[in-house]
């Protein structure tokens, strides 16, 4: 039997990249805030799994599943399956889990903060998608 | 039409059709109904969205944003909003059928299979749709 809530996690993981991907190409305004912006994001999601990695560059971005990258600019660690869930499908308060220790943010803080704006303008076209409403 | 009905739509596919891939992977239930069945199942939203479904050797890969020549058969929905719904499984693909919103073109005993596939996906999707 299929561990549904990770299969969950893992399409999501994978959508919400081809959407970002998908965004740049079909959005003027959002491919301009990438300019200049060079970056690679690790996701894990403790204990094992899924991984993926976000690669923005040249006003591009590319995920890429299942895989681990060697020099990512930032780490993002969702400590459970749970966490993963509640964040991709914006039901979590992103503010609050990382105090909480249950999203961990390893990398350039600063620069990390700066690109929220990634997900935000996502959360946008997506939210009402993602929350399952 | 507005960049979030496409993008929403797209990611419907896109759930669809690397939903059924990764759980060809596991899912022994899959793997049975797919066992003696090779075929391409298509899937066309309004004039630009399309993907395609490629059934061989037990294994199903998606094709996003592509286009097939020959496909076994394909799924037409013109209308984004209703190409959510059947992809969620809000409307059941029957009743889409029944009612023109989902048209079939091409194998339909193909076709029928498809609505299988899509329950098992739903089932494995619980976590994600509920």
């Amino acid at each position: 039997m299929v561990d549904t809530k990770k299969f969950a996690v893992k399409m999501l993981m994978g959508a919400i990249q081809y959407a970002a991907a998908q965004l740049a190409e079909l959005d003027e305004g959002f491919k301009k805030k990438l300019t200049g912006i060079d970056t690679v994001i690790q996701w894990k999601v403790e204990p094992d799994g899924p991984n993926s990695y976000t690669v923005v560059k040249d006003s591009k971005i590319k995920g890429k599943m299942d895989a681990v990258h060697e020099n990512p600019n930032f780490t993002i660690t969702l400590t459970s399956v749970d966490v993963a869930l509640d964040l991709f499908r914006a039901k979590l308060e992103v503010q609050k889990a990382i105090e909480e220790g249950k999203i961990k943010i390893d990398g350039d803080m600063q620069k990390a903060m700066n690109q929220m704006f990634i997900l935000e303008d996502l959360a946008e076209y997506l939210g009402d998608l993602t929350s399952g409403g | 039409m507005s960049v979030k009905e496409i993008l929403q739509t797209k990611v419907m596919l896109y759930i669809m059709g690397k939903g059924l891939e990764e759980l060809s992977k596991v899912d022994e239930e899959l793997q049975e109904e797919i066992e003696d069945f090779d075929a391409i199942l298509q899937w066309k939203v309004g004039e630009n969205l399309k993907m395609y479904l490629e059934i061989s050797d037990g294994k199903i890969t998606a094709h996003l944003d592509e286009e097939h020549d020959e496909p076994t058969v394909t799924f037409v929905v013109d209308d984004y909003a209703k190409a959510r719904e059947i992809l969620s499984g809000e409307v059941d693909g029957t009743s889409a059928y029944m009612s023109g919103d989902l048209k079939m073109e091409g194998d339909m005993q193909a076709g029928m299979r498809m609505g299988q596939l899509g329950e098992l996906l739903q089932e494995a999707l619980t976590d994600l749709l509920s």
